[in-house]
């Protein structure tokens, strides 16, 4: 049996069609976009083209969308293009990872940083943010949100905040779209943000490439300096190639999203029939109950009686490629800290397992993963008791 | 140091026979760490067929650190190089997270037994109870694995067959690499899921594989140091956990004050630096008591011993009966000098309590490092120097 791939919240397999787009422009020559001669401004061009495309998708002028090389990259432009050094930060305990340690920077150099509570669900718990004083003094502030937490699938009431934000007088809103730009249309403007960030290995196109784009007016201020590519927001040669399959795989996914979400929807159900009761095989879910407060194919659990690491490994054995959802290379047994603002217990916050199901999936492959997970959390129970 | 009339080449004892690895192809977990010996291991168990899964254990924060290429055993570089391995040898790779368990047998041990004035053996609480302790479960758990191998320079032994066999571990081929030593906690169960697939090969000959494999730890210098005290100093260890060094008597064998310390628990029998003694014949810690913070010392035959006091006597097998008798070749410390003598286990004794009696003495015996007796190649027993008299007496 082949191996099954689950991790598509992680970054999924490039898709055919924009591999086979990638492999016609390395063999026709794309290059360096700047110079005064054909070769450049046939480059250029297909840079141009990419960037229209982008900004017409993502509801900004293509002058404000400025590639980066990954989306931390990205979050850490926007938000160092706006945040002073003493200025305060609102952000939550699930974002990314990049997201975190800009956050926990700033707060080393001083700056102040308040949380937007969680409720169980891990949704944005806004009326306790409002209790709490989350929203006071906003004056001159930055806020720093995922649209969707790729560790616990929960889509975010981005217009109640934004609604709330403005009227405290918040300042500019980073927002990552990165899980949130394959489920459907995704327009700077209509959500009412000044940057929004878009990957590309999320949406089934090439790792090493992602995007700011911006409200019109509002300016980056560049971490890279170089000889004013990218109008002087970001130094260093444009990766022309990486920019075509991101600005192509955002409009097939966008294209292809209102079949997408049912159809994922449907091998995810069929995963939750073969699986049962999940509390049944000690596994807590996380995130929204709900599938329409969720990313579509996302599943994450919480075992408090196994680490993540120690459950993705044996899923691994299995042939199944699963994730923890906060993932750290060096395997520390530190607490998801969205887990914990959730509510869950120490223990279960070490447990997170995140499964995400996508368009290549079969119904098969649903039921597949849900044996593999019963028996893997069947067989670690076990041994946990025989202990 | 001679180790003639030792364990190397003195064969095996009567009944016992060398235990073969199986011929079947197996599971295995390898245990690598990032240095060579764990990684000739993997390619050893991977050209003989079996089905092998590695892994790193992340056993303390050390992990964390990055050591700019100066290759310590159990830094985020040590996790990449095993990875590396397991790439090069087409594995599986995981990392294991096995903090828990190291801070309870090891770290925490560590530091309580400079605390009670006593040398511990981290090794062996480390090989006893994380490597072919928790780890063996985890890799039943987790990849229904049976047999853990690492890169310990170790073979085993069996007498008898099937359920009723029993294990013994067996000194290595190369006697200059031998681990036995620390590997002497490990039951017959243990033994008799470990493999140890370079335990009949000298380092040289591991050099010489991981060369000819191609594998990119083949020429990483050995680590000596103690994994959790990369920079040697185990007293800073101490302090972050609270010790607080109170200056103490130095007395001589007579009782006589000769000078003061700067905190017991930083001494360890048969230390001779950082007495601050004037110069003259040389003097050794002969006896560290963490009760009075006093640390005694004498001249170098001072600290010789013929008879030490041992605990938690143990055999594969179990504790001995009381009232066993078992003679072998006894070492006190890794690759120190053997003497040849025995293991006397009152009638009355408890908690593994018995006698060493040596017809030749040691030097330096410090309670809490382990003790091995060897018969013929083998590891017949082993425990730990015990303090003269209980500490609650």
């Amino acid at each position: 049996m082949g191996r099954l791939f689950l991790d598509g919240a992680a970054g999924s397999p490039v898709r055919p069609e924009v591999a086979a787009r990638m492999a016609e422009l390395l063999r026709e020559g794309v290059g360096n976009p700047n110079g005064g001669h054909a070769e450049a401004r046939r480059s250029r061009a297909i840079l141009d083209a990419a960037r229209d495309s982008i900004a017409e998708r993502l509801g900004t002028i293509a002058p404000q969308v400025v590639f980066t090389g990954t989306a931390s990259e990205a979050l850490a432009l926007a938000l160092g293009s706006e945040l002073a050094a003493d200025g305060l930060l609102v952000t939550t305990a699930a974002e990314h990872r990049g997201a975190r340690a800009l956050a926990a920077r700033h707060a080393a150099a001083g700056g102040v940083v308040r949380l937007v509570p969680l409720d169980r669900e891990g949704r944005w718990d806004l009326a306790a943010a409002d209790r709490s004083g989350t929203f006071a003094n906003l004056s001159g502030a930055t806020a720093l949100l995922a649209l969707a937490s790729g560790e616990l699938g929960t889509v975010q009431p981005l217009a109640d905040f934004v609604r709330a934000w403005r009227t405290a007088g918040g300042g500019a809103i980073v927002l990552d779209g990165v899980q949130e730009a394959i489920e459907g249309p995704l327009d700077l403007a209509a959500l009412g943000v000044e940057h929004l960030i878009v990957g590309s290995a999320k949406l089934a196109g090439p790792v090493g490439i992602s995007v700011v784009t911006s409200a019109p007016g509002r300016q980056l201020r560049p971490i890279v300096v170089g000889g004013g590519q990218e109008r002087g927001r970001r130094g260093g040669t444009e990766a022309v190639l990486l920019a075509d399959a991101l600005a192509l795989a955002l409009r097939l996914a966008q294209e292809e999203a209102p079949r997408r979400c049912p159809a994922v929807r449907a091998i995810a159900d069929r995963f939750d029939a073969t699986l049962g009761d999940p509390l049944a095989l000690g596994l807590q879910p996380t995130g929204p109950r709900e599938a329409r407060d969720r990313l579509c194919g996302h599943r994450s659990f919480a075992a408090g009686w196994a680490l993540g690491d120690d459950l993705v490994a044996a899923l691994d054995h299995e042939g199944l490629a699963a994730s923890t959802g906060s993932a750290c290379l060096s395997g520390s047994r530190e607490p998801s800290e969205a887990l914990l603002a959730c509510g869950f217990d120490e223990a279960s916050a070490r447990g997170g397992l995140r499964l995400s199901f996508d368009a290549h999936h079969v119904a098969a492959d649903a039921e597949r993963a849900a044996q593999a997970l019963r028996r893997v959390g069947e067989r670690l129970r076990g041994a946990v008791a025989a202990r | 140091m001679s180790i003639a009339g030792g364990p190397h080449g003195a064969g095996l004892p009567e009944g016992w026979r060398p235990a073969a690895d199986p011929d079947q192809p197996e599971r295995v977990l390898v245990a690598l760490s990032g240095g060579v010996d764990s990684s000739v291991a993997a390619a050893l168990l991977v050209a003989a067929g079996h089905e092998v899964i590695g892994v790193w254990m992340r056993l303390h924060s050390a992990a964390d650190r990055v050591d700019g290429g100066r290759k310590s055993c159990c830094t985020l570089d040590a996790a990449d190089d095993a990875r590396r391995v397991a790439d090069r040898l087409g594995i599986p790779f995981h990392i294991q997270n096995l903090e828990r368990e190291f801070a309870e047998s090891v770290l925490d041990p560590f530091v309580s037994a400079y605390l009670d004035g006593e040398t511990p053996s981290p090794c062996v609480g480390c090989n006893t109870a994380v490597k072919f302790g928790a780890l063996v479960g985890k890799a039943a758990a987790l990849f229904e694995c049976d047999a853990v191998a690492t890169g310990h320079y170790a073979r085993r032994a069996v007498r008898g067959e099937g359920e009723s066999a029993e294990w013994r571990l067996r000194a290595a081929v190369d006697a200059e690499k031998d681990q036995t030593y620390f590997l002497h906690g490990l039951g017959a169960a243990a033994i008799a899921r470990a493999r140890f697939p370079i335990g009949g090969l000298t380092k040289p000959e591991v050099r010489e594989i991981a060369r000819a494999a191609g594998l990119p730890t083949a020429d990483k210098p050995e680590s000596q140091e103690i994994c959790f005290v990369p920079d040697g100093d185990y007293r800073s260890l101490l302090r972050d956990r609270g010790w607080v060094p109170q200056p103490g008597e130095i007395v001589d064998e007579r009782g006589e004050p000769v000078g003061e310390h700067g905190g017991a628990a930083g001494f360890t029998v048969g230390q001779r630096r950082g007495l601050g003694l004037a110069a003259g014949t040389p003097r050794y810690v002969s006896a560290v008591d963490p009760r009075t913070n006093r640390i005694t010392i004498g001249r170098r035959e001072d600290l010789e011993r013929t008879s030490i006091a041992l605990e938690g006597v143990a055999t594969p097998a179990g504790p001995l009966a009381p009232g066993t008798r078992l003679r072998g070749h006894a070492r006190i410390r890794h690759r120190g000098a053997l003497a040849e003598g025995w293991i006397d286990v009152p009638p009355s004794s408890a908690g593994g309590r018995a006698a060493l009696e040596l017809a030749t003495p040691l030097w330096a015996a410090s309670p809490g490092q382990t003790v091995v007796l060897y018969e013929g190649e083998t590891l017949a027993a082993g425990g730990r120097i015990a303090r003269p008299e209980p500490l609650d007496a």
